[in-house]
């Protein structure tokens, strides 16, 4: 009897579509919710400084990183993708990405603070794969404490600004200038940010 | 069986990720040359009569010599003018000479003048883009800076054929 039991919820475990885990994901039913991503100083870009033919390397830390703000339900963990081209080319002329004497090597970093302030001291370096940059937080940082309550339904008169907080990401990266020829070189970072 | 398993709960987890924002940002960089030379005036000893003898261009004077280097601030060049040491007529088949001798000078300093130019002995020397005693104060709109390399000398004209009598001074710049 307990074998056809087991081979009974087996034949029901597979030929039901809803494979459900021990996680709750409340990205599925977060569409109600909205995340703001935004750029802190729209004005400014990654500022390389001047550079010049055969430089070599050229950094900029975390403390010179592009900043963008992540405004979220605070209890929901967000997923961040951060992905850079890996060639900036000169005019963004594509035939130079197979051309070394028109296209300069750019390396992707990122990182992120999510204890509710701007703060380079408290961020949390990305972890790199190619020239993407990726991690998954909760908006507000929730420490070693468990995971908070389910968010709270959208209701009328809600106001998303009650269970909001704000997270911070951190762009930067480095150069590696060789002979190539003078002028503008241009590159793409997209940032991508979704609840989990 | 297992595999199926897999592939199930890959598409399940793809679907509940719902990207809601993106940005953008464009990554711009100017690469400036490494360093850059221009003939600003050429040396003019103007027209001559035979049998003039010396005639001098001198550190200075309107018509002497005017090359322009322009290099990011921390250059270190090294400066070597390759000058004939006679100017020879144009048409091959005249076989005078006008014996010619050169010097070079330079002035680094934030407001180049001939006035406050150093010579380099043996017309070679290494120069620095800008003084090193005032480096430390340099300006972000300072970092390019020009050097102005002045060139002067005599000619020695004897009773030669009459023409034009050329020659070609050569600046070489070496530099990391």
């Amino acid at each position: 009897m307990n074998k056809l039991l087991a081979n009974i919820l087996i034949i029901s475990f597979f030929c039901c579509a809803q494979v459900v885990g021990q996680e709750i994901d409340f990205g599925s039913y977060s569409s109600s919710y909205s995340v703001t991503l935004s750029d802190l100083s729209p004005s400014s870009d990654l500022d390389f400084g001047t550079v010049i033919q055969n430089e070599g390397v050229n950094t900029l830390t975390i403390n010179d990183a592009k900043i963008l703000s992540i405004e979220g339900v605070r209890y929901l963990d967000v997923i961040v993708d951060v992905t850079a081209d890996s060639y900036l080319l000169k005019d963004g002329n594509p035939t130079c990405s197979s051309d070394p004497s028109c296209r300069i090597a750019f390396t992707i970093q990122s990182a992120y603070a999510n204890k509710g302030q701007n703060n380079i001291g408290q961020a949390i370096i990305m972890n790199v794969i190619g020239q993407t940059a990726s991690a998954q937080f909760p908006v507000k940082y929730r420490g070693n404490a468990p995971p908070g309550p389910p968010p709270t339904p959208v209701y009328v008169g809600y106001n998303p600004a009650l269970f909001n907080e704000t997270a911070y990401v951190y762009v930067y990266g480095s150069i590696n200038v060789g002979n190539v020829d003078v002028g503008s070189y241009e590159g793409d970072i997209t940032i991508t940010v979704s609840y989990d | 069986m297992t595999k199926r398993i897999l592939i199930l709960l890959i598409v399940i987890i793809s679907s509940s990720r719902i990207v809601l924002v993106a940005q953008f940002l464009n990554l711009q960089i100017r690469v400036e040359p490494e360093l850059s030379a221009s003939v600003e005036q050429n040396l003019d000893f103007g027209d001559l009569i035979t049998g003039t003898g010396q005639s001098f261009v001198n550190l200075g004077d309107v018509n002497m010599g005017i090359f322009n280097i322009r290099a990011y601030y921390t250059q270190n060049i090294f400066v070597t003018l390759e000058a004939p040491s006679a100017l020879i007529h144009q048409n091959p088949a005249i076989t005078d000479e006008i014996p010619i001798s050169l010097s070079i000078a330079y002035d680094n300093s934030n407001l180049p003048s001939a006035g406050n130019a150093i010579i380099l002995s043996n017309n070679e020397g290494l120069v620095a883009l800008y003084p090193q005693s005032e480096i430390n104060n340099i300006q972000n709109n300072q970092v390019w800076q020009n050097l102005e390399l002045y060139v002067f000398g005599f000619i020695e004209v004897g009773y030669i054929s009459d023409g034009n009598y050329i020659g070609q001074v050569v600046l070489n710049v070496d530099y990391d």
